[in-house]
């Protein structure tokens, strides 16, 4: 891919790239998605010349999936694309894909690769939004390594993953900040949230037995792989789901903040802002249960973030894949 | 070898999903005789080739029941064998995805855009089904009202929708392509398509 002198709206301001592998960092609202979309045609430039053109994933995987059956989808996207079908299931072996699984049983990791497969059947070229956010660390890696032969430029604010990443400010190419991030510490009360001996799963137990306990002004993290439960137990915290036994004390009011904001904001605003802005709502609650708060934000709103729940003094309970922010939490909760 | 592999590629269930259409216009198309040896027949022809859907069917019970109980009460029990068919008839539609079947539409030429704008709209309900129901949770948690549910779903099914549009146009779905859909039925497809057609002749002129 080339872009020459690119220019959109005030959004992007003469953008020279070059590259076969690019990751584009940069902070929420920087022209990230914008570059995608012109470089997969779905946006038109005022100015500038582009050479080669991407298929454009977006950030939500589910938005991309328009079938029930993987068998289906590739099917359909190699009939629509004009390429041998034989081809088409090859690629999808080749990222390990089950063809006979229903699109609604796949794990975050398989929609991001049937995602990854479909937009391989379309083109040689990838633009792929924000693929790793909500990803457990290992099946980025899987990703990455998948990636491999193929050419791509990837959109990313885990910069952890992003080898020579490009830095986009203001719509323009700039020198990466030098990132230096500090969690103010806490100050602890007493026991809050008291989950005892919880047993709850779908069909079969998705953990059994779980106990711990969350003091007034901890930050907590709920870790495991994906599909292991972690929105679940934010829920039965919630009292939205009941637990098949044990139980949840709770002394204060709770908030919570669910994966996608838009269930919580309803202005026409960004992801990231969106983000931001049902994160702060949550936060007038005493304990505060946030689904993948950092997936979507910029590397320095993420810290904002931890820092502005020790400013005001509240108890979180965070569900999440970024090891990054693992250090500036007082507990961690494996699942 | 693209023959084969696309009966392969497109065929998740028993039933080629062709068949399963044709069957459905005879199967259903015989019902409109109203009698009760045809609705029994087109029962136990859809139970007998899909026993997964019994499985379902037993969902449906309370509603069947309700229906048994209102029918005999008010009267238009002989109705009521021709609901339950009607009934499991639609869950036959089960045994093939939905994309499956928009797919054989297109085999009865119907324009690409129109079956796959059926197969989307289903994953598009199911995806707002699923946000309804995180509203739902979160309407039990922040007490908002009604009214403010159905705003925030109209919000989301505007961003999906932007969304699945882009996404439509990314994987190509803009462009018109001419699509061959190629298929090999095999010898239950032929025969559920011969018993089909035998129940529609018969309960035109014998039932």
């Amino acid at each position: 891919m080339k872009f020459e002198n690119v220019w959109f709206k005030d959004i992007l301001k003469g953008i020279n790239l070059e590259g076969e592998k690019m990751f584009i960092c940069g902070y929420n609202g920087s022209g990230k998605t914008t570059l995608l979309k012109i470089a997969s045609n779905l946006l038109k430039p005022d100015r500038g010349r582009i050479e080669g053109k991407a298929v454009y994933v977006p950030q939500n995987a589910e938005d991309y999936i328009l079938f029930n059956s993987v068998r289906g989808e590739i099917f359909i996207q190699a009939e629509q694309s004009g390429i041998d079908i034989e081809k088409a299931f090859r690629i999808a072996k080749r990222f390990g894909l089950n063809i006979d699984k229903k699109t609604d049983e796949l794990s975050d990791g398989e929609k991001r690769l049937l995602t990854i497969v479909l937009a391989l059947i379309r083109g040689d070229c990838l633009a792929l939004d924000e693929p790793f956010s909500n990803l457990h660390p290992t099946i980025v890696k899987i990703i990455l390594n998948f990636l491999k032969r193929y050419e791509f430029i990837i959109a990313e604010n885990r910069i952890e993953f992003c080898k020579d990443f490009v830095w986009l400010e203001d719509g323009k190419i700039k020198e990466p900040p030098n990132f230096s991030f500090d969690v103010i510490k806490g100050n602890f009360g007493e026991v809050i949230l008291n989950v005892e001996n919880v047993t709850f799963g779908y069909g079969k137990p998705l953990f059994k037995d779980l106990s711990f306990e969350v003091r007034r002004g901890e930050i907590v993290a709920i870790v495991g792989m994906n599909g292991c439960g972690k929105t679940t137990l934010l829920k039965i915290i919630a009292g939205i789901l009941k637990p098949w036994c044990g139980e949840v004390k709770i002394k204060g009011r709770i908030g919570i903040c669910f994966s996608n904001p838009y269930y919580h904001v309803q202005e026409n605003v960004s992801f990231g802002q969106a983000k931001m802005k049902a994160i702060m709502r949550a936060l007038n609650a005493d304990i505060v249960l946030l689904d993948e708060p950092t997936a979507g934000l910029d590397v320095e709103k993420k810290f904002e973030i931890l820092n502005l729940i020790r400013r005001l003094g509240k108890t979180a309970l965070i569900a999440t894949h970024d090891y990054e922010i693992l250090k500036f939490c007082d507990e961690i909760i494996k699942i | 070898m693209i023959m084969k592999f696309s009966s392969f590629a497109m065929r998740s269930s028993r039933f080629e999903a062709r068949t399963v259409l044709v069957s459905l216009l005879f199967l259903s198309t015989s019902l409109l005789s109203f009698k009760l040896l045809t609705s029994l027949i087109v029962l136990i022809l859809s139970l007998i080739f899909n026993i997964r859907i019994i499985k379902i069917f037993t969902k449906f019970l309370p509603l069947i029941l309700t229906y048994l109980l209102f029918s005999i009460l008010f009267g238009g029990f002989s109705k009521f064998p021709t609901f339950v068919s009607i009934l499991s008839l639609y869950l036959f539609l089960h045994n093939s995805d939905v994309e499956e079947l928009s797919s054989s539409l297109i085999y009865f030429k119907l324009p690409p855009r129109f079956a796959y704008a059926i197969a989307i709209s289903v994953r598009f309900l199911q995806n707002v089904l699923k946000d309804l129901e995180y509203l739902s949770d979160l309407r039990k948690f922040e007490k908002f009202s009604y009214l403010e549910l159905l705003k925030r779903l109209t919000n989301l099914i505007i961003i999906r929708a932007i969304a699945m549009a882009e996404s439509l146009e990314s994987r190509g779905f803009n462009l018109d392509k001419r699509i061959k859909i190629l298929w090999k039925p095999t010898s239950i497809d032929w025969l559920l398509l011969t018993i089909s057609a035998s129940i529609l002749v018969l309960s035109l002129f014998r039932f």
